[in-house]
């Protein structure tokens, strides 16, 4: 039994790679924006790369072999500055824009260069200078700047270190003073990688708690300095406004962990083992994955993130379903039972024809009907629900109680002269209450639909209200949580349902569970 | 052997009387143009003959055109074969909403379309529609059960996982999320979904029937006569799955048809210019009367029923 429990559990691991997969292969079908005719006149060459971006389109699918970090982008800014070609403006915007990060493998390769090429970058760096605060006559002349930037990196290289930014953004967090922010602006972009750590500790619901957060408006005080310093390095404009809530606070964060999932490989160097771990990090589907495993699938085209959406909504929609089912299984076995002891033609044809009816009767008209005469009600929603899911169990409560009143056991009992009330209780309805059980955990995916159909009919503002909101504004964001996340809970539930059922029952192996799995 | 099941099989009053009203209803589904339509079904026009204007091409007026256009535009020398009713299931007409009347003897819709005619063009539509569906999967269950079932070891554990991840995901969901990629609603992505998921589903079904059959006698002779696995689920066990399968093919057609109704609900449906039970029932998110309601219902449970008894005779017969 331990042995099936564990085996069992591992294949979720194998089962969510495939749900990721499938879920990723469906999202490879949007259209690439630069083959859109539609984006294609209302957006720049820019704007269009920037999409292509947020979608990680610029990476291979599942396998980068030459991941590029900050290293090689300055390495191929330099070689285009230096050849001086139609692309050396491109390049040099390009420096200005990883900035800090960059210096500590521009600097030091800064005498090496050939001398009209040296020059060439460091009048590049200058606004970089500029925006660290170091706008002197030196950094701004053309003649001096070159000798500006090797004293610069004599005197600044042990600031480019982790643990030293690490330290100068805890600090400009914990108090805001001069020098402090002068430390933080200092490192420019090198400071990136820290900021969005910090950003992420501060929105972690422990840090309310946190005593170094104890003065009113201290935390909120710090995500703004902090998102702040992360918008004055990549001049990109989402700032906090000073009288900011806790909410917006938290929304921002968001935006900004979503802005560094797409851009965070222009600011971090691979280096020794992690060059390897990018080659399959650095890929379309692995920067999807972590995006929607640990990003709660971003926030989608909504303030709200998904995840936030979807906690407001799925309570409402599970009471509704949950209860449905259970009303529908609970039928269905009674009606079954019922047929069972009275076991005569004109019933037989009677629950036959009942489950036809159920089975061609459409929600949809069904639960706008019901709608209409009694007006909305939740009890009314949940019965109209579990009369269209009513068909499946039925029929297989019925086949089950029919295979099980053949066995020997039960003519044995009927031999001995038992009443069919005492044989149907006593003995059949054992035997066939655990497989509609098991059936009952696979039916979720399936009664999901008729959800949805219910709770637009009688105005429930559940998951499908959203979902439907979802398809009509393209948010497919929310779409793949969707999936995902009710993927998980089926996936979760089977597993549950099949130990209720193996520790219900002792007598059944591996085996028999395996075939019960494949048969519900 | 398998002529003496057939003649058993077509002795039988449930398959007579589903032949019948599959019958009747294929009947008006493939004669829809000449039950109602906005061109002529035969069309002498200023010398020239159109035979089905409607089918192979527009004919002499633009598309679009309504009937009592075409008929004023007939001279004294012009000679047109009209249909039953002059209404396409697209034409809008101004009454709206309206009982039966002996221009629409079943009323019209909220657009002002004849609903007779979304019968009939929709019947050609649900019952291609649910067909397509429910042979597809059923072929492609079952040859995925088959394998699975009579191979073992890596297949089955690769079948089971692949109808595993299949069947987590909700149909309504998987749609909805086609539905917002896609730049405008096809019929092909709903076909495709549905026959996933119904296909998933028979696929497990058929699993479990080939591992029951194949400890059977005569599978277990088979194999000591030295046949492969294969050529005993395929050859042996298959005419033993008919029966099951018949009857998860009949639930696969009324499904696809019900799913169509509520995916038209949630308006991801087929585009509402394709005339369809499922269309027609999800008309009721619009107010429809039951006018509008019964027709379609009544087909579909025609369909469903007369599928029902089918498949019961096709039970007994090879059982």
């Amino acid at each position: 039994m331990l042995r099936h429990a564990l085996r069992r559990l591992l294949w979720i691991v194998p089962i969510l790679i495939g749900v990721t997969l499938a879920s990723f292969a469906v999202l490879s079908y949007l259209p690439d924006p630069a083959d859109d005719p539609a984006l294609l006149g209302t957006l720049t060459a820019e704007q269009l790369a920037s999409l292509r971006r947020t979608r990680f389109l610029d990476l291979p699918r599942f396998f980068n072999a030459r991941p590029i970090d900050v290293a090689g982008r300055v390495e191929r800014a330099l070689i285009r500055i230096g050849e001086g070609d139609a692309r050396a403006a491109e390049a040099r915007d390009e420096l200005v824009r990883l900035g800090g990060a960059a210096l500590p493998h521009l600097l030091p390769r800064l005498d090496a260069l050939p001398p009209a090429s040296r020059a060439r970058v460091a009048v590049a760096l200058a606004p970089v200078a500029e925006r660290m605060g170091m706008a002197s006559a030196d950094a701004l002349d053309p003649q001096r700047t070159v000798a500006f930037w090797i004293r610069f990196w004599t005197d600044r290289a042990p600031d480019f270190r982790a643990a030293n930014a690490r330290r100068a953004v805890r600090r400009f967090a914990q108090h805001t003073s001069t020098t402090r922010e002068g430390d933080v602006m200092e490192l420019d972009t090198y400071a990136l990688e820290q900021i969005m750590l910090h950003l992420e500790e501060l929105s972690s619901p422990s840090s309310k708690s946190a005593p170094e957060w104890n003065a009113p408006g201290a935390r909120l005080g710090a995500i703004a300095r902090l998102i702040g310093a992360a918008a004055h390095v990549t001049r990109r404009d989402d700032r906090l406004p000073p009288a900011a809530s806790e909410r917006e606070a938290l929304v921002a964060i968001r935006r900004w962990r979503d802005w560094w999932l797409v851009h965070q490989a222009d600011y971090k160097a691979h280096e020794g083992t992690a060059r390897f771990v990018a080659m399959l990090t650095e890929t379309q589907y692995a920067r999807w994955a972590e995006r929607a495993l640990l990003a709660g699938f971003g926030a989608g085209t909504e303030s709200a993130g998904v995840l936030e959406r979807m906690e407001a909504r799925a309570p409402l929609t599970l009471l509704l379903m949950t209860s449905a089912l259970l009303l529908a299984y609970l039928g269905a076995i009674a009606l079954a039972v019922g047929a069972a002891i009275r076991s005569s033609p004109p019933v037989e044809w009677g629950i036959l024809g009942a489950s036809l009816m159920a089975l061609a009767t459409p929600t949809a008209c069904l639960a706008v009907w019901a709608m209409r005469r009694a007006g909305p009600a939740l009890g009314l929603a949940i019965v109209v629900l579990a009369l269209s899911i009513i068909a499946s169990p039925l029929t297989h409560t019925r086949t089950l109680l029919g295979e099980i009143a053949r066995s020997d056991y039960i003519r044995a009992a009927r031999a001995l002269g038992y009443g069919p009330a005492r044989i149907v209780f006593g003995h059949a309805l054992r035997g066939a209450l655990l497989p509609v059980l098991a059936l009952a955990s696979t039916e979720m995916p399936l009664a999901m639909g008729a959800t949805f159909v219910v709770e637009k009919a009688f105005g429930i503002a559940g998951l499908g209200e959203e979902t439907v909101r979802a398809v009509q504004t393209h948010d497919v964001a929310w779409l793949v949580g969707l999936a995902f996340i009710t993927a998980l809970t089926v996936t979760v539930t089977a597993i549950t349902a099949d130990f209720a059922v193996a520790a219900a029952d002792p007598r059944l192996t591996l085996a028999a569970l395996r075939h019960r799995r494949m048969s519900t | 052997m398998r002529r003496a099941r057939w003649r058993k099989l077509s002795g039988l009053l449930g398959w007579r009387l589903g032949l019948v009203v599959l019958g009747v209803l294929g009947f008006f589904g493939i004669l829809a143009e000449w039950i109602a339509a906005d061109v002529p079904v035969f069309l002498e026009y200023k010398g020239e003959s159109y035979v089905l204007p409607a089918l192979t091409h527009h004919g002499p007026f633009a598309e679009g055109a309504r009937s009592d256009e075409i008929a004023a535009a007939l001279g004294p020398g012009d000679r047109a074969v009209w249909p039953l009713f002059r209404w396409g299931p697209m034409t809008e007409t101004s009454s709206r909403m309206a009982g039966a009347s002996g221009a629409h003897p079943l009323g019209t819709d909220a657009f002002g379309r004849d609903v007779l005619a979304r019968l009939v063009y929709g019947t050609r539509a649900s019952l291609a529609l649910g067909t397509t569906i429910a042979v597809t999967a059923v072929l492609l269950g079952f040859v995925l059960g088959c394998f699975s079932g009579a191979l073992g070891g890596v297949f089955q554990g690769l079948i089971e996982r692949f109808v595993e991840i299949v069947s987590v995901f909700p149909a309504v969901v998987a749609i909805a999320l086609v539905r917002a990629l896609e730049q405008r609603p096809s019929v092909t992505s709903l076909v495709i979904v549905v026959t996933a998921v119904q296909g998933a589903s028979i696929a497990r079904l058929t699993h479990v029937l080939v591992i029951h059959t194949l400890a059977e006698e005569f599978a277990v002779g088979a194999k000591a006569m030295g046949a492969s696995p294969l050529r005993i689920a395929f050859r042996h066990v298959a005419p033993h799955l008919v029966a099951p399968l018949a009857v998860a093919a009949v639930f696969a057609v009324a499904s696809a048809v019900l799913i169509e109704t509520s995916l038209t609900f949630l308006d991801l449906g087929v585009p509402p210019t394709l005339a369809s039970w499922g269309e027609m029932l999800g008309e009721i998110r619009w107010g429809a009367g039951p006018w509008i309601i019964v027709p379609p219902f009544l087909a579909l449970a025609a369909t469903v029923g007369a599928l029902y008894a089918m498949a019961d005779a096709v039970r007994r017969a090879f059982a």
